[in-house]
């Protein structure tokens, strides 16, 4: 599998279609060696990381590499998908940046305490969007080493 | 004592003692008067005994001349024939006469001639007085009463010339009359137990005393004696300690007898003279007592039945009341008089206070239910505000990134008059982001769950000022700070109110003058007005405004600036008051147009604690 999957996976939360958009452009433009899946809400995430319901299909959902995660979204909100998925031994390891509208104080204290691994305002200009997705990946895809984990593994 | 008298029943018992006063004095008064009365008897009653002694005195004298008138006149005495003369008087002493304590004939030489027996007494020096007087007066002479030396007795002489058959003045008769007569009247005067009645002559000896002769005769008191001061004072009488020792009243009247004048003093001991005074007086007292205790024992229970009871009634009814049993009242049927009228004002009194209570009561929860009502009316506009603020900005982030995008990657294919439009709409969409932000700012500014602790402002305006650096040198603006107190507050929001008022200074500076921001306070470190407050002034040299304007200045939305020349939505000094408020402080402005504005803001050294706890219901 590791010789076949030279790409790294980037697993997009976010429900606004015009930011999965400008996120999907950037993170084109940023030419880095990453496959993005997307999901639109908390509920949809959990279930693609516990590879349930629509993504029981283990090639359809791959582990991802590096989670982006809106806050504010319908059903199940990023705030309460964070906390599930910090409370699950099997997926706590993957690293995931808040990205969002959100600048508020209380926010950025809440995702790093339930243990995100950076928060990231989304810059108003696509350009500023671009710089920041390219750190991002920079950091977090091309230069961070990760355990090989699989689901269902303890490692 | 005070106390005592504080409850109605024992101020009851007091006004009937103060009733019976009055009788109680008025019974003394006459216990007085009669005590007086008995004095005055008393004096009555010694003056009478003194007339009648008198006329006994005068009667006895009468008496006694008339006997030697008739002795001197018998032939056997005129013819000297004695032997026969002592047989005569033998007979005549031997059963009468018993006042007659001498009886004698002498000749002029003073050698007694005739006799009767054991009634002749040697003449002492009184009596040879008396008989050269009657010698040499060759009539009647009396000798006044006096103590006889010899036997003792009070004693007057009488005398009488004796002549022969040839008219010679040979001899005298002399007759001595026994003051025990005295003694004798006194007894059968008929005077009470203990009763004295004395005789004095004018050099203040006792010549007889009743009951008790044989002590007191003869005797001269001495001056300290109330009997001796009573015979000084010759009138009226005296009360005091008595011959007999006991206390006794004394009262005084003359004799006036036929030679020289007596006094005669009637004793009376007090026990016995005032006996029926006093008597009616404890009697008359007894009497007053019993009553007046009887008509407090009535009063006691009436009392209770006609005014403590209902009195009683009312204080309980009141206390009840004052304890907040709003259904408490007298219970007392209303009639005629003061504690009628007062129980019948309290119960009105009780159904207006009741009645109030629950109209108040009324009006509380609709109040209550008023405010709920409001508080979530607020609470429904702030999230509202809030969330509609929020969720406008997402759309219009996509229109400035597409904007932006399709500026920087597609100008090349539109024409100047497309970039223009192009350019109109990003500056539109920008205009509209500021609006938002702005809003949103001052939505938290009220949403904001205040947190006061004490706050330097020194250090945090030096901060706003290095934030807002950029600025300050882009305008080569000076900014001073001076020592500024410290006060309790919301350090965050302190933050914001001087950031919005420096930015606001720094913006509306005056083109072509460099910007100086002062900001300062007026008193002296941590000083406050005695109002308790701290006041912070924020002075610039800015193009300023009408003070007219000066109420819309904090209004949101609104700008004096018309030309776009100064960019703003107007929200900043409308947050900076917000902020104000909510620490219970005031911000006010003075400017005039083209030389500046100093913005005062005046804040509460310490939080009221209603505040402190005003906000945190607000957290709840």
């Amino acid at each position: 599998m590791k010789t076949i999957q030279t790409k790294k996976i980037i697993l997009l939360v976010e429900d606004d279609p015009d930011d999965i958009y400008l996120i999907g452009e950037a993170i084109d433009e940023c030419q880095m060696n990453a496959q993005l899946y997307i999901v639109e809400d908390g509920e949809q995430m959990l279930d693609y990381l516990h590879q349930k319901g629509d993504y029981s299909d283990p090639d359809l959902a791959p582990r991802p590499d590096l989670i982006l995660l809106d806050l504010n979204m319908p059903r199940k909100d990023g705030r309460e998908a964070l906390a599930e998925l910090k409370e699950d031994p099997d997926l706590r390891g993957i690293p995931v940046v808040v990205l969002t509208t959100s600048s508020a104080e209380r926010d950025m204290k809440f995702s790093y305490a339930q243990g995100a691994s950076g928060f990231v305002t989304k810059p108003v200009s696509f350009s500023g969007l671009r710089e920041a997705v390219c750190k991002i990946g920079d950091y977090w895809i091309r230069t961070v080493q990760l355990p090989e984990e699989k689901p269902g593994e303890e490692s | 004592m005070l106390k005592f008298f504080s409850t109605l029943r024992s101020r009851l018992i007091l006004i009937i003692i103060l009733t019976a006063v009055p009788g109680i004095l008025l019974l003394v008064q006459v216990g007085l008067n009669q005590r007086e009365a008995a004095k005055q008897d008393t004096l009555n009653e010694v003056i009478h005994l003194a007339r009648v002694a008198s006329s006994v005195e005068a009667l006895m004298v009468d008496n006694a001349k008339s006997f030697l008138l008739t002795v001197s006149h018998l032939p056997t005495m005129r013819e000297q024939n004695y032997d026969e003369c002592n047989a005569i008087f033998w007979h005549m002493f031997e059963e009468h006469f018993e006042y007659y304590s001498a009886f004698y004939v002498a000749d002029l030489q003073g050698n007694i001639v005739c006799s009767p027996p054991e009634k002749h007494a040697p003449p002492d020096f009184e009596e040879c007085d008396h008989y050269q007087r009657l010698i040499k007066a060759d009539d009647f002479t009396l000798s006044g009463y006096h103590i006889c030396r010899v036997t003792g007795k009070a004693v007057m002489s009488v005398g009488y010339p004796v002549y022969d058959m040839q008219d010679q003045f040979t001899n005298v008769a002399n007759v001595s009359l026994d003051l025990i007569w005295f003694y004798d009247f006194a007894k059968s005067a008929g005077l009470p137990d203990g009763g004295e009645l004395i005789v004095m002559d004018e050099a203040g000896t006792i010549l007889s005393h009743y009951p008790d002769n044989d002590r007191w005769r003869g005797y001269r008191l001495p001056d300290s004696n109330i009997v001796a001061q009573l015979w000084a004072q010759k009138s009226g009488y005296l009360i005091g300690e008595g011959l007999s020792g006991e206390e006794t009243i004394y009262a005084i009247s003359d004799i006036h007898g036929t030679a020289g004048n007596l006094s005669v003093i009637m004793g009376l001991p007090t026990r016995i003279a005032f006996k029926t005074a006093n008597f009616t007086l404890q009697r008359n007292l007894s009497i007053m007592v019993v009553v007046v205790l009887l008509v407090l024992t009535f009063m006691w229970f009436l009392g209770d039945a006609l005014i403590i009871r209902q009195a009683r009634a009312l204080v309980d009814a009141t206390q009840k009341l004052a304890k907040g049993d709003l259904t408490a009242r007298t219970g007392i049927s209303y009639k005629e008089g003061e504690l009628g009228q007062l129980a019948q004002s309290f119960d009105d009194m009780a159904d207006e206070i009741a009645e109030r209570d629950a109209e108040r009561n009324r009006q509380e929860a609709a109040l209550k239910e008023y405010t709920i009502n409001l508080e979530h009316s607020n609470e429904e506009l702030r999230n509202f505000t809030n969330i509609a603020s929020h969720d406008l900005q997402e759309p219009l982030r996509k229109i400035q990134t597409f904007g932006e995008m399709l500026q920087d990657r597609y100008s090349g294919q539109l024409d100047p008059r497309g970039i223009n439009y192009l350019q109109r709409m990003r500056d539109a969409a920008a205009r509209m982001q500021l609006l938002l932000s702005e809003t949103l700012t001052f939505s938290r500014s009220i949403n904001k769950q205040y947190q006061f602790s004490k706050v330097n402002l020194e250090p945090v305006v030096r901060q706003v000022s290095i934030d807002l650096d950029w600025q300050v040198e882009q305008k080569q603006a000076k900014v001073v700070i001076s020592d500024l107190p410290t006060i309790e507050g919301d350090e965050v929001q302190l933050t914001q109110l001087f950031q919005n008022l420096i930015s606001n200074a720094l913006k509306f500076h005056s083109p072509g003058r460099q910007p100086e921001i002062n900001i300062y306070s007026p008193y002296p470190r941590d000083v406050t007005d005695n109002e308790g407050m701290c006041e912070i002034r924020v002075q610039d040299n800015g193009i300023g405004f009408n003070e007219k304007y000066l109420d819309r200045i904090f209004q949101p939305f609104q700008r004096l600036d018309a030309s776009g020349e100064f960019p703003g939505i107007g929200m900043g000094l409308t947050i900076c008051r917000k902020i104000v408020d909510n620490h219970g402080g005031t911000i006010s402005a003075h400017s005039s147009p083209g030389k500046g504005t100093t913005f005062v803001v005046r804040l509460p050294k310490i939080q009221f604690k209603e505040r402190l706890n005003n906000h945190e219901n607000d957290t709840d």
